[in-house]
C-alpha cells in the first residue's frame, strides 16, 4: 500500500499535499504524527459534557490539521461542525456528530492500515 | 551568524510540527502551546525573538488577547507578529490588523510561501530596527559634539575672562533649576521640557561677546573707569551681534536664537534699568530674563578674588534687597524655593569637574567682602574705594604687599605660593631708564594676570618681584601654570622698547602649609632657577612635613 492509495482510503488530495510539502516523507511523517493527535478524543469528551467552548476549539483544531494535510474528507465535516459551534447550534452539531466519527475512524483505520503495510 | 528566532504559539502540536519543520533549517524556533505561555516567554525574552507566529483559536488566552498584550505594551517595536489560523474570516483578519498584526498566514502552510513571508518581513523589521538605531546614534553623537563644541567655546570665553571654567557650568545647572521650578509654579511662559534643555545649554554663551572686551578692562583687578565700564558693557550687544552675523540658515536655529537673546538681554533688570536696551518687565525674554538671575545668583555665591563666597540666604538677601537690580518677582519666588535642589546640583557641577579637592582656598577666612568693583553690579563705596588705595599697587594694578601682608602671610592654610623676578631688571632700569623699566613690569605683571585665574591672588611683592598665591590648583596645571607664564613673559615685547627682551625666573612650592614657610621655600626655588635665568623651579612637599620631592620643569 502506497502512500497515495492511503489517501484515497481516508478520502483526501494526496497531489495537493505532494505539491505543497513536496516530499513524500515529510507528508508520512505528518499523517503519522496524525494518530497521536488527541484533539478528536477531546471534542467527543467536550460534546458529551457540553462543553462547547473547548469542543469548538478540538474541532477546529481537527480542521486546521486536515487543511495541512490536505484529508479532504474529514475537512469537510469538521468543517461544518466547527460553523454549527462557532454558530451555537449545538443541535446541529450533536447532529453531526456520526459523520464526523465516522470520518475520522475512517482516516484513522486508512493511516493505520497503510502503517502496518511496511511501506513506511 | 546565529540565526534569527521565531516564536511559534499555537495549541495544536501537530500545527507546530509542520511549522518548525518548515522554519528550522533557517530559524531557531521556540514554541509555546497556547497564549498564557508564549506571554510568560515573551515577558522574559522577548528581545531575543524576531518573529511571532500567532495562531488565533487557543485555550487559556486566545491569539486576539495575545496581540492586544503585546501591542499595549509596545513589544511589537522589536519583533512582527504574524497571525497563522486555520479560520480565515475576513473579521478575523481585519480584527488582527487592527490589534498589530504585520501580516497574516492562512491554512494550509505552504512551506515556501511560509518561508518567502517570514524572511521578508523580518527582513524589513530587521531594516527599520538598524536603520532606527543608525539615527538615533547620529542623533546621540551629533547632540555629545554639539555640547562639546559649546562648551568649548564657552571655556575659551571663560578662560580668557579669567573665571574659572565651573561658572558656565554652574549658570547653566541654575538656570535649568529656575526654569523648572518656573513651570511647576505656573504656566504663564509655555516652556516645555525640550525648551527647558534649549535655554539651558544656550545660557553658556552668554558671555561670549567679552571676547571682544580689552584684556585690560577685562581682567583689571581694580574698580572699572566709568569709561571702562562702558566698553565692558558692549559685551551683551557685541555678543548677540556676533551670533546675528552667523548665515541665515544658522541663525534659524532655536539654540542660536536663544543664545542671541541671552547674549543680548541677560543685563536687562525688570525695572528697565539694565542694559543695553533699558527692557522692562516681559519685554525681556524669559530666557534673558533666567539667566540674567542665574549670572548673578553664581556671581554672589562663588568665590571671587575680592570677596569670598557668600551664602544661599546671604546672597538671596542681596538679590532681594535689589543690590544686583530688579528681578521678575515670580523668578525671585522661584529662585526662594528651590534652595535644596540648588545645593546639591551645585555640588555636583564642581565634583564633576574633580575640583572639589581637600585643599582649602587660602582666602576662605579673610573677610574682604566687596572689596573691589565686580563687571557690572555696584559702584564703589568710599569704604571700597579706600581699600582700593590701601591694597593695590598703583603702577601694576595687581595687590601690594600690604595685602599679602595683611591677608596672606600669617595663613596657616596656603597650597601653592610662587614667587617671580624679573631677570636682569636692574640693566634695564640703567639702560633705558625708570619710565622703560616701570613699563616692563606693567608688561609683567598684566602677562602673569592673563595666565591665572581670578581666583588666584597675584602681588607685586616689591621692586621686580612678584608673588602668587594659588588656591584649588591640582599639582599638574600648577606646573604646567609656571611654565607658561615663564613662556609668556619670554615672548613679551613692549611697543615703545621694541629691542627689550625679558624674561623672569620663577620658584614655585606645592603643598599645604603656613604661607610664611611656603614663600621661604617658593624664594628659595626662584634663586636656584636664577642660576639659569627664564627658568622654573618647582618644590612639591608630600603631605607629610619633613619629606620633600624636588623636580624642575625644563
Amino acid at each position: 500500500m502506497t502512500l497515495k492509495d492511503c489517501y484515497t482510503r481516508l478520502g483526501g488530495d494526496y497531489d495537493e499535499v505532494l505539491g505543497r510539502l513536496r516530499r513524500e516523507q515529510t507528508v508520512q511523517k505528518f499523517v503519522f504524527k496524525f494518530l497521536d493527535d488527541k484533539s478528536f478524543d477531546l471534542f467527543e469528551v467536550s460534546m458529551d459534557s457540553k462543553d462547547y467552548g473547548e469542543a469548538l476549539r478540538a474541532v477546529h483544531t481537527i480542521k486546521g490539521i486536515c487543511q495541512n494535510l490536505s484529508f479532504t474528507k474529514l475537512y469537510e465535516s469538521s468543517e461544518a461542525a466547527t460553523k454549527a459551534l462557532k454558530e451555537n447550534d449545538y443541535e446541529k452539531a450533536a447532529a453531526m456528530r456520526p459523520q464526523l466519527s465516522d470520518d475520522y475512524s475512517q482516516t484513522v483505520s486508512a493511516i493505520e492500515e497503510y502503517k502496518q503495510s511496511g511501506e513506511g | 551568524m546565529e540565526k534569527q528566532k521565531i516564536l511559534i504559539v499555537d495549541d495544536s502540536e501537530m500545527n507546530r510540527a509542520l511549522l518548525v519543520d518548515i522554519l528550522d533549517d533557517q530559524y531557531d524556533v521556540v514554541e509555546a502551546e497556547n497564549g498564557t505561555e508564549a506571554v510568560s516567554i515573551l515577558s522574559q525574552h522577548r528581545t531575543d525573538f524576531s518573529l511571532l507566529l500567532l495562531d488565533i483559536m487557543m485555550p487559556e488566552m486566545d491569539g486576539f488577547e495575545v496581540l492586544a498584550y503585546i501591542n499595549k505594551y509596545h513589544w511589537n517595536d522589536t519583533f512582527a507578529v504574524i497571525m497563522i489560523s486555520a479560520d480565515d474570516s475576513p473579521q478575523n483578519i481585519k480584527r488582527a490588523y487592527d490589534l498589530g498584526a504585520f501580516d497574516y498566514i492562512s491554512r494550509p502552510f505552504d512551506p515556501t510561501i511560509v518561508q518567502r513571508r517570514i524572511s521578508n518581513t523580518m527582513f524589513l523589521y530587521a531594516r527599520q530596527q538598524r536603520l532606527e538605531k543608525i539615527i538615533a546614534e547620529q542623533f546621540s553623537e551629533q547632540e555629545k559634539n554639539n555640547k562639546l563644541m559649546i562648551s568649548v567655546l564657552s571655556h575659551i570665553v571663560e578662560f580668557r575672562n579669567g573665571e574659572s571654567g565651573l561658572h558656565v557650568l554652574r549658570v547653566n545647572a541654575i538656570t535649568k533649576c529656575l526654569l523648572k521650578q518656573l513651570t511647576r509654579k505656573t504656566d504663564k511662559y509655555p516652556l516645555s521640557k525640550a525648551d527647558i534643555s534649549l535655554i539651558s545649554t544656550a545660557s553658556a554663551l552668554h558671555d561670549i561677546g567679552k571676547i571682544s572686551i580689552p584684556g585690560e578692562i577685562l581682567n583689571k583687578p581694580g574698580r572699572l573707569t566709568p569709561e571702562e565700564f562702558e566698553v565692558m558693557k558692549t559685551h551683551s550687544a557685541i555678543g548677540s551681534q556676533m551670533l546675528l552675523e552667523l548665515p541665515a540658515e544658522q541663525q534659524e536655529a532655536p539654540i542660536v536664537q536663544v543664545a542671541s537673546e541671552i547674549c543680548r538681554w541677560h543685563h536687562e533688570r525688570y525695572d528697565g534699568k539694565g542694559y543695553p536696551d533699558g527692557l522692562q518687565g516681559e519685554e525681556i525674554p524669559i530666557s534673558a530674563q533666567v539667566v540674567a538671575l542665574a549670572d548673578v545668583y553664581d556671581a554672589l555665591t562663588s568665590e571671587r578674588c575680592y570677596k569670598k563666597a557668600y551664602t544661599h540666604e546671604d546672597a538671596l538677601k542681596m538679590i532681594l534687597e535689589g543690590q544686583c537690580g530688579t528681578f521678575n518677582p515670580l523668578l525671585l519666588e522661584c529662585l526662594q524655593e528651590i534652595a535644596d535642589t540648588l545645593s546639591t546640583e551645585l555640588t555636583d557641577v564642581s565634583t564633576e569637574q574633580g575640583l572639589k579637592n581637600n585643599i582649602q582656598a587660602v582666602r576662605g577666612k579673610i573677610d574682604y567682602d566687596r572689596l573691589f568693583s565686580y563687571e557690572k553690579y555696584t559702584v564703589l563705596s568710599r569704604k571700597q574705594r579706600h581699600l582700593q588705595l590701601l591694597y593695590i599697587d598703583s603702577l601694576t594694578n595687581v595687590y601690594n604687599r600690604r595685602y599679602y601682608d595683611e591677608h596672606f602671610e600669617s595663613a596657616e592654610d596656603a597650597e601653592a605660593v610662587v614667587v617671580i623676578d624679573a631677570d636682569n631688571f636692574k640693566q634695564i632700569n640703567d639702560n633705558y631708564g625708570h619710565t622703560a623699566g616701570d613699563t616692563v613690569l606693567q608688561g609683567i605683571a598684566q602677562m602673569i594676570l592673563s595666565c591665572v585665574r581670578k581666583s588666584d591672588a597675584v602681588i607685586r611683592y616689591g621692586g621686580d618681584e612678584f608673588v602668587i598665591v594659588f588656591s584649588n590648583i591640582p599639582a599638574d596645571v600648577f606646573k604646567k601654570k609656571l611654565e607658561r607664564i615663564r613662556a609668556a613673559i619670554d615672548l613679551l615685547t613692549i611697543e615703545k622698547y621694541p629691542e627689550i627682551h625679558i624674561s623672569v625666573s620663577i620658584g614655585g612650592v606645592y603643598g599645604k602649609g603656613k604661607t610664611k614657610e611656603l614663600f621661604t621655600v617658593a624664594d628659595n626655588m626662584m634663586y636656584q632657577a636664577k642660576a639659569r635665568k627664564n627658568f622654573v623651579t618647582i618644590q612639591f612637599l608630600s603631605a607629610d612635613i619633613g619629606e620633600e620631592r624636588e623636580g624642575d620643569l625644563l
